[in-house]
């Protein structure tokens, strides 16, 4: 390129079948990180916009998209549930079951509608979007995962630390503190597993 | 199917719960404690392999009901005295481990198949309630003392305005 002050350290330019080489090299990388992603979307579904509508499927967007890309979606077909969807999308953070047939233009105008009043707030970047390292979600289904388990050794110091100061938990406070716990964990059964589970299973 | 996999999370985890029953060991207490995790354990896998915000909500909620539980488990396995307190806590935190364990492998093989992990919810639903009911409940009534069902009733409060606070 003239001007540019790699011209001036007299290097041979690189043969053209080297920038190619290159090229596809960088390019497969890139592909294999990208499709790792969106493995990760296959078998969820995704709240879409719908652009068009061929005979293959549809292209849509999904997510709040900072590049504003449009990504090829694949009709899915879940035998199991009898539901079709869409799946495999790029920066999408929701995931929703969206119906027997989400390319019918009724769903088509509700996804539009409510694209229509987000649009704004995708204008804004999700700041994980595009710089997500691939150890992030690991690290955080680890610590997620760990949290609820490391509560039991904790529980076990602090009746440690209770044997040191007799009587420093009263039975009434202990008791409630149980029945709190327990109320947490039918709070977690009817308002997150029972829905959730019902919603993904068929017949449900 | 869903009605089937949540009875059948009860039933199964009353057939280990008898099983057990009829061959006490010192080592009970642990074992219960373990048998309780389990579900919870099986629950948030599959939650985290959903990939949405119910997985931390879970974990906190999950996280209130085991301090009290391994408190109260650490003192009756100490009234057997056949463990000292270092011993306790090491097993306890091996127990925590196992949570880790099913929530990469949620992650890893759960998340392409949705109903899967949704029976996995309700099977552990019923787990859960099988013990939440067996274990823990019993353990609440004091005479005379009004504030225990109050805590249950704060509890469940608690899990609602976390669902509020997830965006869903």
């Amino acid at each position: 390129m003239e001007g540019a002050p790699a011209e001036d350290l007299g290097l041979k330019p690189v043969p053209d079948e080297v920038k190619q080489e290159r090229w596809e090299r960088f390019m497969a990388h890139q592909q294999a990180i990208s499709a790792a992603r969106l493995q990760r979307k296959i078998g969820t579904e995704i709240e879409v916009l719908i652009d068009e509508v061929d005979d293959e499927g549809a292209v849509a967007r999904s997510g709040p998209m900072p590049r504003r890309s449009t990504v090829t979606l694949h009709r899915l077909h879940d035998s199991a549930a009898g539901r079709q969807g869409v799946g495999a999308g790029d920066g999408c953070r929701r995931v929703r079951p969206l119906g027997r047939d989400p390319l019918k233009s009724s769903t088509r105008a509700r996804a539009r509608h409510r694209w229509a009043r987000r649009a704004e707030s995708a204008l804004i970047p999700d700041s994980n979007d595009g710089m997500e390292s691939p150890m992030s979600p690991w690290l955080r289904s680890f610590s997620v995962t760990l949290l609820p388990g490391l509560a039991m050794p904790a529980g076990a110091l602090l009746a440690i630390h209770e044997r040191i100061h007799p009587r420093w938990l009263e039975t009434e406070l202990r008791h409630a503190i149980l029945a709190f716990g327990a109320g947490a964990l039918l709070a977690a059964v009817a308002l997150v597993l029972v829905p959730e589970g019902m919603a993904a299973l068929p017949g449900g | 199917m869903t009605a089937l996999c949540f009875a059948g999370g009860g039933v199964v985890f009353m057939g280990i719960d008898r099983l057990l029953a009829a061959h006490r060991t010192p080592a009970s207490q642990a074992v219960d404690m373990l048998l309780d995790y389990i579900p919870e354990s099986l629950a948030l896998g599959a939650a985290v392999a959903t990939g949405n915000g119910i997985g931390v909500l879970l974990a906190v909620l999950m996280a209130v009901q085991n301090l009290p539980e391994g408190f109260n488990a650490y003192r009756e396995m100490r009234r057997g005295r056949r463990l000292g307190n270092g011993r306790i806590v090491a097993l306890f935190t091996l127990i925590a481990l196992l949570g880790p364990l099913a929530g990469f492998a949620g992650y890893l093989w759960l998340a392409p198949y949705p109903a899967l992990v949704g029976a996995i919810m309700l099977f552990a639903s019923g787990g859960i309630l099988y013990s939440v009911f067996q274990d823990i409940a019993p353990q609440v009534p004091l005479q005379r003392h009004w504030a225990p069902p109050l805590g249950a009733v704060a509890g469940f409060l608690l899990g609602m305005l976390g669902q509020l606070a997830v965006p869903a």
